[in-house]
């Protein structure tokens, strides 16, 4: 009997998402762009419909909005942006044709650095990913199958969607949940999007495939669509890397196809494309001229950016907040109040408070606030209000220097490579290493004698 | 009918003058729908609808209350649009064309549709799903097209002025075989918000009239930036008729050598040079220039004009409106319903014209037909602004022949396509033109272009009416007035 050596698979994912922006109005025409309670095709007007003679004219609030994405996302602005006509029949598309962006798109060559909190909910892990492209279309209408018909529901006609386009640098389907919770997380904070899978405001498709390890060539890849959940997300592609694995290792070939998640079964299924490989035959679109956007315009946008969510956890880790513990803040924010926002607002104005007992007192307020109104939400008063109760506590940090000394110094012989990194000029990573050094204290270290001290023994 | 005999006689006069003439004259086939009870504004219930003019002086007060016909392809209220297609034979605009709400305020009363080639497609308007357009100069002939119906309307005298619009020659060639005054304005200076999209980056709105004077006061009123149409401009409307009798001395007029070589009739050729002699005596100085890459215009033409129209002919897909083949039983499922409303709907130029325009604009074809044209078309443009440095206004032919005959190239699409040689470089470069009349050949009108400066529609206008003044029009039309044809 003889062992087949089992090969060792690699993953590769790239994703398409697209982010409806949630501005006023439509993306060329000013219908209500908020057609969530709207009764079917009655948010729309001649020119979302496609009627004959309209012509478009563009939203600027939704220009900017793209490139404060494309902004966030870490792309370069293209100083000249241009709107190409998308060619194809689908009733959901009155005009027979889509106007995105497809030479000219509003960014290109972005990067982001994801990091997030792995499943054992301790260890921090981090990764870049490289970002192709943002461009800005409208998006198409509804259709929805009813007995024996399928209807058409064109309130969603025009509403503008920024489409964001990664390299295929995921590695795995945990990492790609990690970015597109990261990219909400990036577009609710800067308030262009409300984000909300679920009702298809941030809508993915992923390129899927994998390779032997070491080999250089991609694999065939699948596009898995239909994800419409994060908690699907993972799920789906976990089970088409399993699933290409599985047809390689029996030596079958992959199909270069795409493939719907279905919820029910579990598992994703071959989906009939909708004209299978289609020629857009893009080109200029000639009602609309090209939007030049100045150093100053972008500069402006720039200047005016909310602080992003990597930004917010990095200083929390350097107040000497745990990763775990920033991440359960993180997970706590809704649409209106990123709690994390108010938490380094209130660390930066308490020099020598208790990173963590605020935190704590927050969740039990909090806590106390649901068991009476489940409508409770967090604000800025609720970091007051925790302050007050750890101050008048007069909790005190109880180590001393040496003690602090002791912990710093087998910190830093325990994490050498990450201490390597740092000298190496990456600066944010002394955030870990507080955090690391607060968490072996539990809490008795005061943070800004971890820093001083970290500091001292860093430089040395 | 000139728009000052029009009004003197009262708008609701004038209006029931021009239905009585429609009437009269249906066996040319202009209209395809007249207006039930054309709405008719008094002076000063129209005070209130003039929209708020952003320029003061220019533009401000002016009215213009007398009936006119719009070509088919401008969408309006109360009435069919039909763009002269059986798919949008039954259709009805849920809103009006910013051009007609222009007119609508400054007093103008709209009554009837004129017919034209399907979708614009066409120079002879014999591609109308509703029946050719006839001369009113010679039955057997065609008025050109595709605004034929328009020009033939006014020829007729059955308005005193029309809406046509021109893609590659639409209101210029016709007006020329008609023997009426046709401007296409720059492209930007009209707003295309409501003009059933042809070409978009080629399609203008402009008036066509009796006189130049006529023409330019239509101008006035339609001319100027629109927040619906994102390509209009930001220009301030200058005073039209102001500078209609400056005179023409010292403007230089630059006669392109390539406008009267291959194609075009030696006749037609001589009309226009004694048109430019006659210029040369009243002041203008008349230079030869050369126009390298016209001799590719209509090939570029031919290969951007169809992509635009590939795309923009898209909608017309039997799930909203217009004509649709989803109740038929025999039609089993959405493709089957797309090929069958669209197969059935359009007419044979609509759907050869949608083949090229998809052709030059596939993968693998593309780079080769469509970029390359654009390309060309900028070459073309460059050619107009280095001539423009030299001379103020380009005379031309405005077609290489004179109507020709009912039939004589309905089956053959390149000779029909020839008919835009002369008046698609222009329409390329976006720069205006207008065509007026400057004789006969063989008892039929001969038309004259003249081209100018983009947004320089005044030296255009100026030119244009300085020589319109000098002839004597009953000599040289034998007793006809151009475009006030008696029968």
């Amino acid at each position: 009997m003889t062992t087949k050596l089992k090969t060792t698979y690699e993953t590769v994912i790239g994703l398409e998402i697209h982010v409806q922006l949630d501005t006023k109005t439509k993306m060329f025409c000013r219908c209500d762009n908020d057609s969530d309670n709207a009764e079917p095709n009655t948010n729309v007007c001649p020119v979302c419909m496609g009627y004959p003679g309209v012509l478009p004219v563009i939203n600027n609030q939704a220009i900017e909005w793209g490139i404060k994405t494309a902004l966030a996302l870490g792309c370069e602005i293209n100083p000249m942006q241009r709107f190409d006509r998308k060619n194809y029949f689908y009733p959901d598309l009155p005009k027979g044709y889509q106007i995105s962006q497809f030479f000219y798109p509003v960014g290109e060559n972005g990067v982001v650095e994801v990091d997030y909190l792995a499943q054992d909910r301790k260890t921090k892990k981090e990764f870049k990913l490289g970002i192709t492209r943002l461009h800005l279309e409208e998006d198409a209408g509804k259709l929805v199958h009813a007995k024996g018909a399928t209807l058409v529901d064109l309130n969603r006609c025009g509403t503008p969607l920024a489409e964001i386009v990664t390299e295929p640098d995921i590695k795995s389907p945990e990492e790609a949940r990690a970015f597109l919770q990261e990219l909400q997380r990036i577009v609710r904070t800067i308030g262009v999007s409300k984000a909300d899978m679920e009702k298809g405001h941030l809508r993915v498709d992923a390129n899927v495939s994998v390779r032997p390890k070491g080999q250089k060539e991609f694999g065939t890849k699948v596009e898995v669509k239909n994800i419409n959940s994060f908690k699907f997300v993972e799920k789906a592609l976990k089970y088409e890397v399993g699933r290409q694995i599985e047809v390689l290792e029996n030596g079958g070939t992959i199909d270069q196809e795409t493939r719907g998640w279905d919820e029910k079964n579990n598992q994703t299924i071959p989906q009939r494309g909708k004209e299978g490989d289609i020629d857009y035959r893009y080109f200029p679109e000639p009602d609309l001229p090209p939007i030049y956007v100045s150093e100053e315009q972008i500069k402006n946008i720039q200047k005016n950016m909310e602080d992003m969510p990597s930004l917010l956890r990095r200083k929390a880790e350097e107040f000497g907040l745990p990763y775990d513990r920033i991440s359960e803040l993180q997970d706590i924010a809704t649409l209106e109040y990123n709690p994390l926002v108010g938490y380094v607002k209130l660390m930066g104005s308490n020099p020598g408070l208790d990173p963590v007992k605020v935190v704590n007192m927050l969740i039990k307020i909090l806590a106390l606030g649901r068991k009476e109104d489940a409508g409770i939400k967090i604000t800025d008063d609720m970091w007051q209000k925790a302050l007050e109760i750890v101050v008048s506590k007069k909790d005190s940090f109880t180590a001393k220097d040496s003690d602090i000394e002791v912990v710093a110094k087998s910190i830093l012989e325990l994490e050498k490579e990450v201490v390597e990194r740092y000298k190496k000029g990456e600066e944010k990573l002394f955030g870990y290493l507080v955090g690391q050094v607060m968490a072996k204290m539990k809490g008795t270290a005061e943070p800004a004698l971890v820093q001083q001290i970290l500091k001292k023994l860093l430089t040395k | 009918m000139r728009i000052e005999e029009a009004e003197q006689l009262g708008i609701e006069k004038a209006v029931a003058e021009s239905l009585k003439t429609i009437k009269e004259k249906s066996d040319l086939n202009t209209v395809l729908s007249v207006v039930d009870e054309p709405v008719i504004f008094k002076d000063n219930s129209s005070t209130r609808l003039r929209p708020r003019l952003r320029n003061g002086q220019a533009g401000s007060g002016n009215k213009l209350s007398v009936p006119y016909i719009c070509k088919d392809n401008i969408v309006t209220l109360g009435t069919k649009t039909t763009a002269a297609s059986k798919i949008l034979e039954n259709f009805e605009s849920p809103y009006e064309a910013t051009v007609i709400k222009k007119l609508k305020a400054a007093g103008a009363v709209m009554i009837a549709k004129a017919n034209l080639d399907e979708f614009a497609l066409g120079a002879s308007t014999e591609n109308s799903a509703f029946g050719a357009t006839k001369n009113p100069w010679d039955k057997t002939r065609v008025p050109g097209g595709s605004s034929g119906g328009s020009t033939a309307a006014v020829a007729a005298g059955m308005a005193p002025f029309a809406l046509g619009s021109d893609t590659g020659g639409s209101i210029r060639q016709p007006s020329a075989f008609c023997g009426v005054v046709g401007l296409m304005p720059t492209y930007g200076r009209v707003s295309r918000y409501g003009l059933i999209a042809a070409a978009s980056s080629l399609d203008r709105i402009g008036p066509i009239a009796n006189s130049v004077k006529d023409v330019a006061r239509v101008l006035q009123i339609i001319a100027g930036r629109d927040k619906h149409d994102s390509t209009t401009v930001d220009k301030p409307v200058p005073n039209y008729a102001a500078v209609l009798n400056s005179g023409i001395k010292g403007i230089k007029i630059g006669v392109p050598k390539e406008f009267f070589g291959e194609g075009v009739d030696k006749q037609v050729a001589e009309k226009v040079n004694q048109a430019v002699a006659k210029l040369k005596e009243l002041g203008a100085k008349v230079v030869d220039i050369s126009l390298p890459h016209s001799r590719y215009a209509l090939a570029t033409y031919y290969i951007i004009q169809p992509a635009e129209v590939s795309a923009n002919l898209a909608r017309y897909d039997g799930a909203r409106y217009g004509f649709s083949t989803t109740e038929d039983a025999n039609v089993g499922d959405l493709r089957e319903m797309y090929r069958t409303t669209r197969a059935k709907g359009f007419g044979d130029e609509v759907k050869r014209r949608i083949m090229l325009g998809t052709y030059a604009l596939s993968a693998g074809f593309r780079d080769a037909y469509y970029e390359k044209a654009q390309r060309v078309r900028t070459l073309i443009k460059q050619d107009f602004d280095k001539a423009f440095e030299k001379v103020d206004v380009i005379i031309s032919p405005t077609t290489p022949t004179i109507a020709f005959k009912i039939g004589e190239r309905a089956d053959n699409p390149l000779e029909m396509y020839k008919a835009d040689l002369l008046t698609c470089p222009a329409s390329l470069a976006g720069i205006p033109a207008i065509s007026i009349p400057c004789g006969l050949v063989d008892k039929m009108p001969v038309g004259l272009q003249i081209m100018g400066r983009q947004f320089d529609e005044e030296t255009v206008l100026k030119v244009a009416h300085t020589y319109e003044q000098s002839v004597d029009w009953s000599q040289t039309h034998e007793g006809h007035q151009p475009g006030g044809r008696k029968e």
